[in-house]
């Protein structure tokens, strides 16, 4: 074999955001030579909205993309300047691991990471075309000329694709304040016959820390005893910033309804639809009238910067009418403005064209991830990026591919979502859509995903060594509790009582002292025994569900040469082309009639399935 | 997980024990449950006491069902197949009895409670198929009969069946969507300050007042079964309008008082009448008119209760009446009476004549196509009745496990998976998706997003 050449790779990932280093570094994990082009090398993982990673159910996400051997949790840890867990006073399935990061460090640590990475080629390149031989990826091509090779390539271009930023009535080129816009590549996308559409979302003022009035302010300090993100992290050491809470009022309310004629999503400049569940400050005050304040955190950027992210007031009001609300905010009466606010409208490519590789159909090779595919959020864009990152890796090596079903994560869930139902404004997780969410744990992503992680290659030694020592001591742990049995009741039945307490339990069994002297372990033996029935009762339904799931379509049905399913039925299997008939059956407008259908039709004309 | 998903995985998953009746319906000679799964025999055994001692070669016995709330042991015959060697291509067992629908429903709902599975429409076949026992014509054949517009026709079969209690469970079903959407803003959405917590009492006594409703709704539904197992089908229109002859037409006898004075018929007259292959309850009522005395006051009364308790109403006209406006919001047949006299039916009217027969089998048609209950669904509606009472037990069970939940101290999360399995179930009956629903709920409730 010839030694590849400068231009030729295993795989390409284009951006270097959240997905895109995910992406990148599980596939050079994976083995495979991989190059990651970016516009601007300066910033990778740049968070371009607020400094903050995790939260409910996208806690759960980075300790999933964690567990599969992923950056961000590790970043996190390295670089927060505050954690809190989420949702402490409810259940642990509830738990929502979040901190504040700094914003340069994060990113700098990133690029380190990448850099470090063996097999891993950091590029700044703008990319305007992907490359298409015989029906296949074969690379692409950035300007200048120069083209790129390989047969697998990860588009995650964020908001970047034909962005258009609006302050008022002034509209700037660009995906992130002070960035450019990619413009050659949807033009390239359309003509692979990949469908676009415009979402919007948008970004609050940043304001100069000198000039805040702290005083007048609540803090908001983080966790005494922090939760770390990363299953590789033991205890996190850093100091702890505070964050300050302050509240909007009357009068700002006055402001902008007065002139939201120059909002951009009012005047009708702006016509795509944005996130309901991060509105601007102008979709407040309109859709909640009544509503007297509306709360704003005040988030440091970072240890060595005085920037402060307003989270809660994300407006595209011109620049007069910010500058002249943020006086009247308690607190902010002489504050500066660093950066104004901006809405941003970009190109996505709708997921129900994406296989749940997250490889386009119609395109073989082509792969995307992060918010190309309708999402927000540096952690769902992550989660993308990683499963693309991993099976383009294994699509080049012939490799079977790598999913995670809706019973193991909520990148599952995710993931599924997005092929199956689509998007009609950016996807946000919430817990509530994942229908396991009492399994779907932060606590124990490690051990529905790690093995699964290793399976396939994206798993170290040294992760892999850290996880088997903690799944074997949880097993110790949990056969103890199971087995002893203390006046003819096991330990497991005792503890499954509300008012149980370990201390209890190691009172009346003393060897269990020597068994339980990591926190984390006893905690894992805890829930399952306090959840019980009901984790025995998802358990159920997840088998069920794996019945269906594991009823595989072959990709080649036609499904207009089934004469007994209905029209609807086929022009909505023929879009979504579904891997199983559980997939299947949760296409929206799909009956199970539809199903028993298709399950007949395929025992006849593909007996093997 | 949405009702829809649920439901798909119950139409293949063919290690569980399903039961339906699986005779024509309305009353007939003999009367059919069917079980079939791996516990199909064993629960046909605890439901059945056989004459004399079960000769082991044998697969028909002679004896009884022993039921829940039947007081006297009912003779009936069992079938059984309890190998591979069946329709199904699993075990399976029939009872065969007499055909009265109630006791039909009673005998499903029995081997419910025991574990069993109501069968989706066409479930049996399926099974049959996927156990290699039917060739694929007939499989096809009966999957494009359950397809398609049959679910619509099977939810207007349903929601006849419910009665008047879809509304009721619509809006009960509306009221928890409301509670989860507050419980689950809390859980996904804790840094928001619009978003209040949930009282724990105040959550109590709501959960307390819900299952109290659908506790009531499910009586009624019951009551509702015992009465009458039919469609109720009424004659309405304005006095003298041919209510009454038409009524003896359709049953083929003369049973009302017919005079050609107008108001004859002044209470109500109720009988079963065999239309397109089913029977109805064909219910006569009093003339429209403004009562002249209490005794007409009372008979007007009580037909306007009969309209509105029907599923079906045939507003009567003829040459004789003048246009009167109906008083009720039921779906509407509108039938010109006397056509030997009046060859000028309005448009949109089925022209029909009590004297001549002209026009009645047409009538039977169109009556049994607007219950949307042709005759080979029978079956499947009968055991849609079944299907609707065991979702709303299930319901009930969950709803009180939520207010369990909330007692034992259980977290907000715990409450929500029981609420979740209250509203699928209830939309087993009223049908409705959850997920994207209940976010818009939030969204629209809570101001959320910093």
């Amino acid at each position: 074999m010839t030694n590849p050449g400068p231009y030729e790779f295993d795989v390409i990932v284009i951006g270097a955001g959240h997905a895109g280093i995910e992406a990148a570094l599980a596939a050079a994990r994976l083995g495979r030579r991989t190059a990651l082009l970016t516009l601007n090398a300066d910033t990778v993982g740049q968070m371009s909205c607020n400094p903050a990673i995790g939260g409910v159910a996208k806690g759960q996400i980075v300790r999933e993309v964690d567990a599969l051997g992923g950056a961000m949790g590790r970043l996190t840890d390295e670089t927060a300047i505050q954690f809190r867990l989420l949702n402490r006073t409810k259940g642990p399935a509830m738990h929502g691991p979040r901190a504040q990061c700094d914003k340069k460090a994060y990113q700098i640590a990133a690029k380190w990471m990448v850099e470090r990475q063996e097999g891993l080629t950091l590029r700044q390149e703008m990319t305007e075309a992907v490359v298409v031989e015989g029906g296949r990826v074969a690379g692409v091509r950035c300007r200048g000329g120069a083209v790129y090779r390989a047969r697998a390539i990860v588009l995650t271009t964020g908001t970047f694709l034909q962005a258009l930023m609006h302050t008022g009535e002034t509209k700037t080129k660009g995906g992130r304040a002070g960035d450019a816009s990619a413009e050659g590549l949807s033009a390239s996308l359309r003509e692979l016959g990949i469908e676009l559409r415009r979402f919007k979302t948008g970004t609050p003022p940043r304001l100069n820390g000198r000039t805040i009035d702290f005083s007048r302010l609540q803090p908001q300090p983080g966790d005494e005893s922090p939760v770390p993100f990363s299953f590789l992290t033991d205890r996190v050491t850093q100091d702890q910033l505070d964050c300050h809470i302050t509240y909007t009022n009357q009068n700002v309310h006055d402001l902008i309804r007065a002139n939201l004629h120059r909002a951009p999503m009012y005047s009708g400049q702006i016509q795509s639809a944005g996130p309901r569940y991060c509105p601007s400050i102008e979709d407040k005050v309109v859709k909640f009238a009544d509503r007297e304040q509306h709360q704003i955190f005040l988030e440091p950027e970072g240890r060595q910067t005085l920037e402060y992210y307003c989270n809660g007031i994300s407006t595209s009001l011109p620049r007069d009418v910010q500058e002249a609300i943020i006086p009247l905010i308690p607190g902010l009466a002489h504050a500066e403005i660093m950066r104004f606010g901006y809405a941003v409208e970009y190109d996505y490519a709708p997921p129900t064209q994406l296989a749940p590789t997250l490889e386009v159909k119609a395109v073989p090779g082509l792969f995307l991830a992060g918010q190309i595919n309708g999402t927000t959020g540096y952690e769902e864009a992550a989660a993308q990026g990683l499963i693309a990152g991993a099976n383009a890796g294994l699509q080049v090596a012939d490799a079977p591919p790598f999913v995670v079903d809706r019973s193991e994560g909520y990148i599952g869930v995710l993931i599924d979502d997005l092929v199956t139902r689509g998007v009609d404004e950016p996807y946000r997780m919430f817990t509530s859509r994942a229908e396991y969410r009492l399994l779907l744990r932060h606590d124990n992503a490690d051990l529905r995903l790690t093995g699964r992680g290793r399976a396939i290659g994206l798993v170290d030694d040294v992760r892999w060594t850290r996880f088997e020592s903690r799944r074997d001591r949880i097993e110790r742990l949990r056969r103890e509790v199971h087995q002893t049995l203390v006046r003819g009741e096991s330990l497991e039945r005792r503890l499954r009582r509300p008012e149980t307490e370990w201390d209890e339990l190691v009172a009346l069994h003393p060897p269990l002292a020597e068994l339980s002297t990591d926190a984390d372990i006893v905690a894992q033996v805890m829930i399952e025994s306090k959840y019980g029935g009901y984790i025995t009762r998802q358990a159920d339904e997840v088998d069920r569900f794996r019945k269906l799931e594991n009823k595989v379509i072959p990709m080649n049905v036609d499904y207009h040469a089934v004469p007994q399913l209905r029209e609807e039925a086929k022009e909505k299997l023929s879009k979504v082309r579904p891997r199983s008939l559980g997939q299947a059956g949760r296409i929206s407008g799909i009956s199970p009639a539809d199903v028993a259908t298709l399950l007949v039709h395929l025992k006849r004309n593909h007996a093997a399935s | 997980m949405t009702e829809r998903d649920q439901h798909a995985a119950m139409t293949l998953d063919s290690t569980d024990t399903i039961v339906a009746i699986a005779s024509a319906p309305g009353p007939g000679v003999r009367g059919i449950v069917r079980l079939s799964g791996p516990d199909a025999c064993l629960l046909a055994l605890q439901t059945f006491t056989p004459k004399v001692e079960m000769p082991r070669c044998a697969r028909r016995f002679e004896g009884h069902l022993v039921i829940d709330g039947l007081r006297h042991p009912l003779p009936a015959a069992l079938l059984l197949w309890p190998d591979s060697r069946s329709y199904t291509g699993q075990p399976m067992a029939e009872f065969h009895t007499v055909g009265s629908p109630p006791l039909l429903s009673q005998l499903v709902a029995h081997c419910l409670a025991r574990g069993a599975r109501p069968a989706g429409p066409g479930e049996f076949t399926l099974r049959a198929f996927l156990a290699g026992k039917l060739d694929l014509t007939r499989a096809e054949a009966v999957l494009a009969v359950i397809n398609a517009d049959r679910a619509d026709q099977l939810d207007v079969a349903l929601k006849q069946l419910a009665g008047g209690l879809s509304g009721p469970l619509t809006v009960l079903r509306d009221r928890l969507m409301d509670m989860l959407a507050h419980l689950e803003a809390n859980l996904d959405f804790a840094e928001e300050p619009d978003v209040g917590e949930y009282e724990r009492h105040a959550l109590a006594a709501e959960l307390g007042e819900r299952a109290a409703e659908l506790a009531r709704l499910a009586d009624r539904l019951r009551d509702r079964e015992r009465a009458h197992d039919r469609p109720r089908v009424a004659l309405c229109g304005p006095p003298n309008a041919g209510k009454s002859r038409l009524f003896n037409a359709l049953l083929g006898r003369d049973q009302a008082i017919v005079s050609p004075l107008a108001g004859t018929t002044r209470d109500y007259l109720a009988e079963p009448c065999v239309c397109g292959g089913m029977t109805i309850e064909l219910i006569d009522t009093a003339g429209a008119e403004e009562a002249r005395d209490a005794i007409e006051g009372q008979a007007q009364a009580k037909r306007l209760e009969q309209a509105r308790r029907a599923e079906l109403v045939l507003e009567c006209r003829s040459g004789d009446t003048t246009s009167a406006v109906p008083e009720h919001d039921r779906p509407t047949l509108l039938v010109w009476t006397k056509v030997d006299r009046d060859r000028e039916a309005p448009e949109g009217a089925i022209a029909t004549s009590a004297l001549t027969g002209e026009g009645l089998d047409q009538l039977r048609k169109a009556i049994a196509s607007a219950l949307a209950v042709p005759p080979s669904e029978g079956p499947a509606i009968a055991s849609t009745s079944a299907r609707c009472r065991e979702s709303l037990r299930r319901a009930s069970e969950s709803l009180e496990g939520a207010a369990r939940a909330i007692r034992e101290g259980l977290g907000d999360e715990i409450v929500a998976l029981e609420l979740r399995q209250t509203i699928d179930d209830l939309g087993q009956v009223v049908g409705a998706v959850v997920t994207e629903d209940l976010l818009d709920r939030i969204f629209g409730a809570f101001c959320i997003g910093k």
